[in-house]
Formats: structure tokens, sequence, C-alpha cells
């Protein structure tokens, strides 16, 4: 794994959004073969090596009875089930203090998830959202849609306020068959309402995860002095004595993530956050390592 | 509390630049995009109070700050603005006693430095008073006619009278309006403050007193040199010090050294006799290396005549038979000259030439004799009185009195008070039942013992005491520091008291003039005026110091207010009728002086009837900044501004880290 490839700096680099997506998968998600879905279906479908990182309770042990090699069995319908990536695209999205802003760090991310699922043969769908449902790309695991969905990823431009419990309201109806709903935000919008619209796909059935990405100057606030902020969203203006401050907002903002962290993991909902200056594989493997303890 | 450069609080104004900066400098702020700022509004919301009250308090801290080194530049001193521009009347009572000679006048020296540092603080428009102890002063006047003064101030050789210099200086300061400061400069020596009672009443004036003596010393005078026989002198001296000393005692006499090693007790008296020839003066040196040279020299001066001349005043002359028989029978070297004159030829005599008087039974004296015998016996002269049956007490009114119904004296000589030391007598009452049939007691007495024993050895106090083994006296002798007057009684009619024609008397006799011959004259000290008188009246005068000036006194009629200035041998010559009468007369230092210890604070607290701050002479420039121009309160306002920054950067600083 060569970390320096998956380092938002370094990634940022790249123009082409499939290559990013490519090197960045191939780089390091060997031995994390299982990947992010863990498959409905009981129809087999065929056999597999066993690979270290694989779930054993799906080595096939008879296989390894008469062979003394470890197999694993696969099912057909696994390739077949939906994942949909929902995109923060509001203004929020494009504040950065790092390298890259929270919307970059979320494209990219959107297109490793993509190219993983769709090498796994998972379908993969996208919804880029404000206030308002952006874009809406159904789901498919065919190689071509993954063209699309990073040409869709690359012409993705920050605009409006957000709302989530909104947008939720309009895509819930749209995706009718359980799916892997992968939300990528910054969530700053009311969290009870937030919370309480992600809720409704867990109602609904469908498997949750909930990548909040934040900017370092968010949780740390590292301001000083007497500053006038104006919200990306609203242009509203705020004058405050940052240092005198400081300690009151990071109350308010660990607050803010322990509500949305305690609500989500009560909820069955995987939960995981990260800054725009953490590498790419180490936010992945955080969360695949609480995923597989969790599941 | 006032400024010394109050311009500078003008500058006040520039704690303003904080609170401008407070309430102007938040316009510059800087304009941040940021993704939510909802978490800065509940965070504002929040902290508004702690903010609020953190930027006051460093408002307020940076504005005292500013305003305390502004205060700091304006030079803060706690005196009154009325006190420091105000024309201020400075009493300094100066000990001058001679005690402020000590340590070979380096305590004096100490002194002067304090008077120059005390006047340096004194604008021109001050007044000064110069008191000293000695009873000298000066009134008040500017600080330069005393500043040219104080080179050549020298301390004198009395014990100083502290009481009086203080009554002194409040007379000069009550004829004074204004703020009045009183200085009292003393070395503390413990007798010259143990007699101060006066009060300085006002309590609003302060009086500072400032210690210029030495915490140790070691000192040795000399008390006295008297005569205890013929060829013997006994010299006494005194250790103040806690401290044993060994030192030698040195006499001069015609020239002549006489040495003795003596040891001393801490804080003894030793008397150490000298056996040497008979000498009309002595001067006493102890060698000795000792805080106060002064006290270490002592004159003394005895008063020989080859001719002694006696005037016999009677009423009759036979009654003058035995003691002239008597007179004749004196087997003195000197030749022995008497006159016999009645009473009223008395007065035409003139009594200065005579050594001895004798008075026999001579009933009334007329008022010029008996004021020119006390006058004679002040001047040193010796008075033998016979107290006959004439002499009743009622013959002498006025001018001889029986005190306490006991014994006869001429009333001037009863006031103690012109004799320095009180005088004690042994007496004979008549009218007492002890003293019936005393002559045969008497005779019994002088037959058993030896004469000169009884005579001699009974010198108590300066005073010869004739008294009977048993305690009965056999007449009186009065013995003043000048002066001899001894009573018998007299009357050749009566068995008991017909003394003078007892076989005895001529032995009597002569062993009183042999004694009372040579008169040796003390109680005379340095500038300590005293009165002499001559019982005649002389037409001119002369004296002469110790150090060869004739000096100019004050007379009136046949009195000299005689005041020595410096100790030693002082000679008076008058000229009386032609005759020149020569009086030698040793000036000495009280030996009390000598006694250089210190009164402690808690000591003078008890003596002392008024408040006071007493301040050593090393503490002097504190002292006199805190007098004139208060204390300086920039020191507290800087260490309080350290204190206020302190405050400040932990203020900030705990803020700072609380928010991170």
């Amino acid at each position: 794994m060569n970390k320096r490839l998956l380092d938002p700096k370094i990634l940022s680099r790249f123009t082409n959004l499939y290559l990013l997506a490519k090197t960045g998968v191939e780089g390091f998600i060997s031995g994390l073969h299982r990947g992010l879905y863990k498959g409905f279906s009981i129809e087999f479908y065929e056999h597999r090596e066993y690979v270290p990182g694989d779930d054993i309770k799906y080595i096939d042990w008879k296989v390894y009875g008469r062979t003394d090699r470890l197999f694993l069995k696969t099912f057909k319908e696994e390739i077949n089930l939906k994942c949909y990536i929902i995109l923060d695209t509001s203004n929020s999205m494009k504040f950065s203090t790092s390298s890259i802003s929270k919307l970059q760090y979320g494209i990219y991310l959107s297109a490793l998830l993509s190219y993983l699922m769709i090498n796994q043969r998972d379908a993969v769908g996208l919804i880029t959202f404000d206030k308002k449902v952006r874009n809406f790309i159904s789901a498919s695991s065919k190689k071509s849609h993954l063209y699309y969905l990073l040409d869709v990823l690359e012409k993705v431009k920050p605009e409006g306020e957000t709302s989530i419990k909104d947008v939720i309201e309009n895509i819930l109806p749209a995706i009718k068959k359980r799916s892997l709903i992968i939300f990528i935000s910054d969530f700053f919008d009311n969290p009870e309402e937030t919370a309480r619209g992600i809720l409704h796909f867990k109602h609904k059935h469908h498997e949750v995860i909930c990548f909040q990405i934040l900017d370092p100057a968010e949780v740390k606030f590292n301001y000083s002095g007497i500053c006038e902020f104006f919200d990306l969203e609203n242009g509203k203006k705020i004058s405050v004595d940052a240092t005198s401050i400081r300690r009151e907002y990071q109350k308010l903002f660990n607050n803010f993530l322990d509500y949305l962290k305690k609500t989500f993991i009560k909820s069955d909902i995987d939960y995981v956050f990260s800054k725009t200056d953490t590498p790419f594989d180490v936010f992945l493997y955080n969360y695949l390592k609480i995923r597989n303890r969790t599941k | 509390m006032n400024f010394l450069y109050p311009f500078f609080l003008w500058a006040l104004a520039g704690i303003s630049i904080p609170v401008l900066i407070h309430f102007f400098g938040q316009k510059k702020k800087k304009k941040i995009p940021f993704s939510y700022i909802e978490f800065l509004r509940l965070a504002k919301v929040k902290s508004i109070k702690l903010q609020k009250l953190k930027e006051a308090l460093i408002l307020i801290l940076r504005t005292l700050l500013i305003a305390l080194l502004l205060l700091v530049l304006a030079e803060p001193v706690t005196k009154s603005l009325s006190f420091l521009k105000g024309k201020k009347y400075i009493l300094i009572i100066l000990d001058n006693s001679g005690s402020m000679n000590a340590e070979n006048g380096k305590i004096w020296e100490k002194t002067k430095n304090v008077l120059k540092k005390i006047l340096d603080n004194i604008s021109g428009n001050d007044k000064v008073a110069l008191v000293f102890t000695d009873g000298s002063y000066s009134d008040f006047i500017s600080k330069k006619d005393i500043s040219e003064k104080i080179s050549s101030l020298k301390p004198s050789y009395t014990t100083g009278n502290l009481n009086k210099s203080i009554i002194k200086g409040k007379e000069l300061l009550r004829e004074v309006e204004g703020n009045k400061i009183i200085f009292i400069i003393s070395d503390m020596q413990k007798i010259l403050w143990e007699n101060v009672m006066e009060d300085i009443q006002e309590k609003r004036i302060k009086t500072y007193i400032i210690d210029t003596g030495s915490p140790n010393f070691e000192n040795i005078g000399i008390k006295e040199i008297k005569k205890i026989e013929d060829d013997k002198y006994l010299v006494s001296i005194v250790n103040w010090s806690k401290k044993e000393k060994n030192g030698q005692i040195l006499l001069n006499s015609n020239g002549k050294i006489y040495k003795k090693n003596f040891y001393i007790l801490p804080s003894g008296r030793k008397n150490i006799t000298f056996k040497i020839p008979t000498d009309t003066k002595i001067t006493g040196e102890i060698n000795i290396e000792d805080s106060l040279k002064d006290d270490n020299f002592y004159y003394y001066v005895e008063k020989r005549n080859d001719v002694i001349n006696i005037l016999i005043i009677t009423s009759y002359y036979s009654e003058t038979i035995p003691v002239i028989n008597a007179i004749k029978a004196l087997t003195l070297k000197e030749k022995i000259n008497y006159k016999v004159v009645k009473k009223e030829e008395a007065s035409e005599i003139s009594l200065s030439g005579y050594d001895f008087i004798f008075i026999i039974n001579a009933g009334r004296l007329s008022k010029n004799i008996v004021e020119r015998i006390n006058s004679y016996l002040k001047s040193g002269g010796n008075l033998i009185l016979f107290i006959g049956d004439r002499d009743i007490p009622e013959n002498f009114n006025n001018d001889w009195k029986v005190r306490e119904n006991k014994f006869l004296l001429p009333a001037k000589l009863i006031e103690k008070k012109i004799f320095r030391k009180p005088v004690s007598i042994t007496y004979i009452n008549r009218e007492n039942k002890l003293f019936y049939g005393i002559e045969d007691k008497i005779q019994r007495y002088l037959k058993d013992i030896k004469f000169e024993k009884l005579f001699i050895t009974k010198i108590e106090n300066g005073n010869i005491l004739i008294e009977t083994e048993n305690g009965y006296p056999a007449g009186i002798s009065l013995y003043s520091e000048r002066s001899n007057i001894i009573l018998f009684p007299f009357s050749l009619s009566s068995e008991w008291t017909n003394f003078p024609f007892k076989s005895i008397f001529p032995v009597f006799i002569d062993r009183t003039i042999k004694n009372l011959r040579i008169t040796y004259t003390t109680g005379y000290f340095v500038e300590e005026k005293r009165v002499i008188e001559f019982p005649d009246i002389f037409t001119e005068y002369k004296i002469i110091s110790p150090d060869g000036k004739i000096k100019n006194f004050k007379r009136e009629g046949n009195k000299i207010d005689f005041e020595p200035d410096i100790p030693g041998i002082w000679t008076l010559l008058v000229n009386s009728g032609g005759k020149i009468v020569k009086k030698e007369i040793p000036v000495n230092i009280n030996y009390i002086e000598g006694n250089l210890e210190k009164i402690s604070e808690k000591e003078m607290k008890n003596k002392v009837n008024f408040p006071f701050n007493l301040v050593e002479a090393g503490k002097i420039e504190l002292l006199l900044k805190s007098v004139f121009t208060g204390y300086h309160l920039k020191f507290i306002f800087i260490t309080i501004a350290f204190i206020l920054f302190l405050t400040e950067v932990y203020i900030t600083d705990y803020i700072m880290k609380k928010n991170d």
C-alpha cells in the first residue's frame, strides 16, 4: 500500500478521476476484498480462493477437507445488489483550509467507492444534493456506468444550502429495493432532522453508511482575534472574538458530532467522519475496521 | 497623597488609549468565510458574558496599568501640598553635652552631618532654630545663616539639660505660625534623657529624635581627687562600662609625675591612694584608651599660706583668753597672726585676708557683718563659732535660725540649694537633756582616746563630724564645698559648756586649725554658671583661664558670675583695697557626664511625655524624605503596576489556553 498516493494532496493532482479511483483502490484495497457489502443472496455462484481478510464464515470446509486448501463460497445475487452514494454538494462543502475542499474529498471518496463497487460487480448509483436533488443516477454495475458516474462527479459544482431532510424525503420513494446507502456530507444541518431523515432509510431496510467529511478548521477552530465570519451557504455574517469562543464552539461542535454518532450507532448505521487532511487509506481502513467489528 | 511633578497627571488622559482600543479597535475585523456559522452563533451567545467580563477586566487592568505608570512619573508622595509648599519652622534641639565629644569627636561629626542633612532638605523659605542642651540657642533664622554656623559648632563640657532646651524650644515655636517640626539630635545618653519631663503639648507637631550615639562604649573617668591626710590624696575613679579595665593613673604634682596602675571591675568604682608631698595644684589623668577623653582629667587645688590669719570677734575680750591661749600654743609651721575685735568693730574689718574667723559668744551681730560673714563663707572661709549664753537663737533673728528647733545656723546656709551637696551635720542642743553634763562626757572621752583619730577620720560626705564615740557630739562642723563652720557650746559660767577652759581645748584648737588651714575647692564645673562672692568690695579683678587667656565675666558688686568654658585651673585676682587676693579655682567636668549608657526606646517611652519617632542617624535620609516630602509611593505603584501586568498576562494566557 502506497500511502503517498492516497494522501489527499497527492490525489488532488490527478486530473482523471478514473485513474484516481483505479490507483486509489488498487493501491490498497486488496485484502479488503470483502468490500463494503456483505450480500443477501443464498444462491451459490462459485468458489474463490481464500485470501487473508475474508470472512471465515464463508469458507467451504468440505472443500478444505478434500483439498486442504481454503475456498470461499460466493453467491450469485451478491453482485446484483444496489448501492447509492449520496453526495452533499451544498456550498458548505466547498469550505477549505487545507489542500482540498470537503466536496473534492467527497468526490474522490465517491469515485473510489464507485470503482470499488463496480469492480465487485455491485450496482452503484449517485445522488448529489444541496437543498434539492441535483443529480440522480440510478444504480448499475456496468463498467461503462462507472465512467458515467465519474464524469458526473467531475462536473459537480458546490451550490445552495443544505436540507438533508427535504432531500431524503424526495429520494426515499425512488429507492425501492433494499440498497446500501452511502451518505457523504458534512451534515451541517439541523442534526435532529438530519438524523430523522437518515433513519428513514433504515426504516425502509436499507443499509446506511454515513461519511462525515469535515475540514480541520471546522474541528479545531484555530482562529483568533475578532473575526467576522460569513456563512458560505446563506451569506449570514457574525462577528465574534474567535479566541474567546473557541472553547465553547468546540464544545458545541463535539456535541453535534457526538449526537450524530450516538444516534446513528444506536440505529445500526455506520458512521465515520474524516478530516480532509486525513489520507483515504487511513480513513477507509478505520472505517472497515469498525465495520468488521460491528457486522 | 500628592505629587512632586503634578504636570504628569495631564498625561492621565492617556488612559483613554486602552478604552479607545477597546471600543474602536474591534472594527478591524478579519472577514472569514465559514461553512456553518450556527455553532458560532450559539458559542457567542454562551460565551458573551464571560467574554464581556474578560474584556472589561482586561480594559480595567490596562487602564489601571497606564494610570499607575503615569502616577509613577508624577512622583506620588504622602505629604499634603500645604505642607510641601507652606513655610516650615524647624526646631532643632541639639545635644551638645560633653558626651557628644566621645570617640575622638566622631559622634559630634556624625551629629553635624545629621544637622547638615536636615538643612539640605529645607527650602530657602523655611526657618530653623537651634537650641542646645547647654542652654544656648539661636532664634528662627534662615537655613543659610544656620549652615554657616555648623562648622564652628563644638560640644560643650556640660551634662546638659534637655528639659530646659525643650521648654526654650517651645517658647520659640509659640512665636511662629506655620508648619512646625521638631528634631532632637542626641547621642541618647541616659542621664540626659532621664530628666525630660516637659511635654511638647501640641500633638500635631511631629517630633523626630535622631540617635547619633554609639551602641557600645568603654569609658572610665575620675570622679574626684581629695586630700585625706597631709601627704595623702585619694583618687576616685568610675568605670561606666560593662567591661573590666586595667589602666594607669598619673598625678602631676609640681611637675613631678606619680603613677599607679589600677584594675577596675565592670560598672565599678575604685579609690586609689597616692602618698605624695603636699602641693597646691595637682592634675590627675587616667592613661587609658576609652570612649570619652575629657573626663580622664581632674584638677585639684588647695590653698596653703605661709601665714595663717585669724580674726576673733567677741563682745568681751575676757572671753577670748582661752582661745587666744590656744592659738598661741599652736604647733604649726606657719606663722600665726591673729586679731581680736569687738563685734562693733567687725564691720570695719576686711574679712578677705583671714583664714579663720572665731566668733566667741558675740551675741547679736549686725546685719552687715552677718552678710559679710556669709560672703566670706561662700568664698571658702572657716568660721569657728562658740555659741554661748548670749547667743540664744532669738538673738540671731532673721539672719540666724534654729533649724527644726535643733541647731543654730546662719539662715542663708540653711538653704540647701546654695550648696552643691546636702549638708549633714551633728548638732548640739543645750535644751536637750542628752547634753546635760556633756562636758564631763567630753572630758572623759578626750582623756580616753586619741584626739587625732576622733577628729581626722570622721570625714564623711565632705563634712567633718565632731562627735563622741557613743554618738554624743562635742561640737558641730559644717563643711560646705568651699567653707567650714564649726560650732561649740560656750559658756564660761556653765560647767558643762566651759569647754575652752578645759586642758584639752588647746589641743582641740591646734587640730582644728591644722586640718582646716588647707582648703581645697571643688564643685566648679565647665560651662556652669556659679556666683563667686567676695566679702569685701573690690576695685578691679582679673580672671585668667587655664590656657592663659584673660576672660571677662559679668560682675555685680562683689559678685562675679563665673562661667568657665574649659576645664583646668582658673585664676581669679582681686584688688581689694590695694591688697591682691588670689584665688585658684579648679574647674572640672562633672564625672557623671562620663556615663555614656544609652537610654532604650522602651525607657524613652516611659520617660518622655510626648510622641516621638526615634531614628538612627544612619537612616536619616529616609526619615528626612518621609518628613519633608512624605513617603515616595512610586515603588509601591510600580509594584502594583507589575502585578497588574502579570495579572493581565495571566488572564489573557488563561483565556487563550482555555479556548485552545
